[in-house]
Formats: C-alpha cells, structure tokens, sequence
C-alpha cells in the first residue's frame, strides 16, 4: 500500500478501541474509497452506496469491540456488503442502474490505482481498461454482478456470497459461471479491451 | 461413441471446477484430480488463463473517488437521546406530585380507617379490617400488575425501536476471509440483553403480588403492601358471625329447638346490622378507593424517583 511513515493499522485500530475517534478517522480515511467502491459496485447507484458506506463506517466504529485483528480491510468490506444487502432491502431501489463506469469515471480525482511499478502508458491503458470493464460489469445481471464483484474484485468466499445474497452455494457458483461466460464474450467483442485485458494477464 | 458423449459431459464438469480451482474453493481430493487432469487437458488450461485474465481486469479496476468523505462525528456516533433502558423517563414534577398524591392518600385513609374502628363494635372493626385486607390486597395487585404490565409493554417498545433501527445496519462480526458470515444482528442481540436486565428490575420493584383472600376466610396469608399489614395487625381472626353458625350448626336433631332459636337469634343480629351495613359499604368504598390511590401514588413515585436517579 505504501503507507510509509502511517501508523499501521493494527496501531490505529487499538487507539480506536480505545475510544480514539481520530484514530478511527483516519481509518476511515484510509478506507474509505475501498468500501464506497464496494457499495457502488453492488448497488448500482451513487446515493444508495453513499448511505450504505456511511452506515458502514458508522456500524463498523460501534462494533469495534468485536475486530479481533486480522485484515482490516476485509473487514470494513464484509460490513459494507452486509449494508449493501440492507440498503437493497430497506430502500428497494426502483433508480436505474446508473452506468457503472460513468459513476467511476471522474478526471479531476486524483489517481487510485494501485502502485504496480508499470510505466505511465501502462497506467494509462490499465485506467482506460478498468473503465470499460466497470461499464461491461453494468451489462450483468444484477445477480451475476453481485457475485463476480465480491468474488473476483474483494476475494469473498461462495458461502459468504450465498449468506449476504440469499442464495445458495450452487446458485452462487452457477451465477460467477455465467457472469464470468458473459464478461468473456463482452470483452471478446471490444478487440482493444480484449488485448489490453491479454496483455494485463501475461 | 459413447465415450465421446461421456467426455462432453465430464468436461462441463471439469469446467466447473476450473472455475472453483481458481477462487480456491475446490475440497482437497477434487484439486488433485483437477491438477491431474489439467496436465493433459488444453480446453481447460485456456479456460483457466481466461478466467484468471478476467480476475486481474477486474482487480485493476481504480477505486472510486467517494463524494465526501465519510469521517465519523461525535454528534453521529452520540448514543440515541432516548434512554437505552425502560420507559422514558417521567417529567421532574412526577415525583412530587406522586409524593403528595400518596401522602394525602394514606393519611386520609388512615383517618378513616380509625373513625370507623373507634365508632364501630370490635368484631365489626375486625370485619372490616379483614376485607380491607382484602380490598387493599386486590387494590395492590392491580396497580402493580398495570404497572408491570405498562413498564413491559413499555420495555417492549423500547426493544422493537433499538431492534428495528440497529437491526437494518447490524454491525459486524469478525469474519477473517477464510470463514464464513459475517453478520449476526450484532445489535439487535446487545440491545435485548439491554433491556433484559431492566425488565428484571421492573418486575422486582413492585411488591409481590399476593392472591385476594375471599371475606371471612380467617387472616390473611401475605402482607401486600406496609399499609395492608398496619391495618391487619388490629385485625383478630375471631369472627362472631361465622362463630354464631359453627356453634348452631352441628347440633343433633334432638336440640333442634334449640337450633332454630340460635338460627332466629342470627338472623335477628344480622338483621340489626343490615341498616348500619349500608353505611359500612359506602366507608368500605371510601377506603378502598383510598387505598388504590395511595398504592398508585406510592409505586409511581417509586419509579420516578427510580428514573431520576440514573
């Protein structure tokens, strides 16, 4: 991650337990693109995963007693799940789905990718493959893009998938199958994607 | 030819589980004979780069810039003004109020109590003392049941506010990746054992409920209330009435002049008492009403005065 000169997060997370909003601020800070990111993956929909990462951060700081240690991350991502599953319940979203990739397509934020050591063509080209990818995921059912953005993108497993989406395991696995199929075939029909998204593998 | 079809349909199922082998959700004999076939089988070795190219395009996705920032403030993370426990507190004034309420109460029926015990016969006193017992008891149970009764239901609501709202953003479990569910209704479950230990001491703040006594069944089995128990005191078990007919009553045939007369001299008691009984049933009113209100007011004050110390 780079974090550098940071306190870990092991360090921020005992000051919060402590009682340390700061601390857990800063928590928030560092997470929160990860756990918005989640919410607006799932739910399809700025407002909705605005609330639901709020509602995230919220829960998480109350239920702070209960981190054990471990991933983080992880963590904030599985209560972000949980409260994407809810906000889908309570609020019913009738909005649609806005485009994905034009939700995560903003030319003045400042770059989020992940520090892979590749030269700036490289970035670019991986930038303007993430954005065609987030469009190809909004082509998805709504279940398939449930299933393959907590499997692929945030690496939950299929039971935790078949808990938070109210399905069993097979149909889990039967909808990462087909979304996965149907993602091929997408990208497969765009040729630049389709070598870029080569090239990223080799 | 039957092989042929027969290695269609098991190559589907090779396909599902190249998929399971690269999300790591193969059981362990399933991912060595995967590994075994995938050494010499080329459809699913490029099904596997797919899949694993289609993972990393995914994963390189850039984070959204979130809209605001999400950074906690003390105002949201304050706990609900509402008290967590019980009932909302009553206004400051209740408890004076309910002070004042019982003091009146219990010294007016204190007062009546004693004009009536001095101005009637002894076994009459006793009389009414028992079915002020009586009276007080039942008058003690309903209060203390409504209350318990109010204070549960209130509980109840108390419960269903903090079970709704915390139950639509439950919190956490530690879920570390390699295990399963995240979420329990973490809240939900802490605010029940809340509100468990409050509707205990509801239910133990109001006196022991006792059972009415019917009249003239001799002294009363519990002591409801302090109120109850100083009149009881007084109160002589001997009841000259029934005393009258346990005396009449088991007299062999052969005395039954005599019966009669005892039954005539009865009934003429009761009938000079029958004028002065209308009297007694309008101060027996009094007392009892008396009685309730002192109850209310004591108990209500209990409460207020419990409410405001914490």
């Amino acid at each position: 991650m780079g974090e550098g000169l940071d306190p870990s997060d092991e360090r921020l997370v005992l000051l919060a337990k402590d009682g340390s909003l700061d601390a857990f601020n800063s928590l928030v800070d560092r997470h929160q693109g990860a756990v918005y990111s989640l919410c607006l993956r799932l739910l399809g929909n700025r407002e909705a995963a605005e609330d639901a990462a709020q509602e995230a951060f919220l829960s998480a700081y109350r239920a702070l007693n209960r981190f054990d240690g471990g991933n983080f991350r992880s963590w904030l991502l599985r209560i972000g799940a949980n409260q994407s599953k809810d906000e889908l319940r309570r609020k019913r979203r009738k909005d649609a789905t806005q485009s994905l990739n034009e939700m995560f397509d903003r030319p003045d934020a400042p770059l989020q990718v992940p520090d892979t050591g590749e030269s700036a063509e490289e970035r670019v080209e991986r930038l303007e493959m993430g954005r065609d990818m987030e469009g190809l995921l909004s082509e998805l059912s709504e279940e398939q893009r449930q299933a393959i953005v907590l499997v692929d993108i945030y690496d939950f497993r299929y039971e935790e998938v078949a808990k938070l989406t109210g399905a069993s395991v097979g149909t889990v696995k039967s909808r990462i199958h087909r979304g996965r199929e149907r993602l091929r075939t997408l990208v497969l029909a765009r040729p630049e994607l389709s070598a870029a998204v080569r090239r990223l593998g080799r | 030819m039957m092989s042929w079809l027969r290695g269609t349909r098991s190559h589907e199922r090779w396909e599902r589980r190249a998929h399971a082998y690269v999300d790591g959700e193969l059981k362990a004999r399933d991912y060595l004979r995967f590994e075994e076939h995938l050494e010499s089988c080329e459809r699913c070795q490029a099904l596997l780069d797919e899949v694993a190219d289609l993972r990393a395009s995914l994963q390189a996705m850039p984070e959204a810039e979130p809209p605001r920032s999400f950074r906690l403030t003390p105002e949201m993370v304050r706990p609900k003004s509402r008290p967590v426990r019980g009932a909302p507190a009553p206004p400051a004034w209740a408890f004076r109020a309910a002070q004042v309420t019982a003091g009146i109460a219990i010294a007016g029926f204190v007062s009546v109590v004693t004009i009536d015990a001095l101005s009637g016969e002894p076994g009459r006193a006793g009389d009414d003392a028992g079915s002020m017992t009586t009276m007080a008891g039942a008058a003690n149970e309903a209060p203390v049941r409504d209350n318990a009764g109010g204070s549960t239901s209130d509980n109840a609501t108390a419960t269903d506010a903090l079970g709704s709202d915390p139950g639509t953003t439950p919190t956490a479990d530690d879920a570390p990746p390699a295990t399963i569910p995240p979420y329990t209704n973490g809240t939900s479950g802490s605010a029940s054992t809340n509100t468990a230990t409050p509707s205990a001491e509801f239910s133990a703040a109001p006196s022991p409920e006792t059972t009415p006594e019917g009249p003239r069944t001799g002294p009363p089995t519990e002591e409801p209330s302090a109120m109850a128990s100083a009149t009881s005191e007084g109160y002589q078990p001997t009841d000259d009435g029934s005393g009258d007919i346990e005396k009449a009553a088991p007299l062999p045939e052969g005395e039954s002049m005599r019966a009669t007369e005892g039954a005539t001299e009865m009934t003429t008691q009761l009938a000079a008492t029958a004028e002065p009984e209308r009297d007694r049933t309008l101060i027996r009113s009094i007392e009892a009403l008396l009685a309730i209100v002192a109850v209310a007011a004591v108990v209500m004050a209990f409460f207020a005065r419990g409410s405001a110390e914490r």
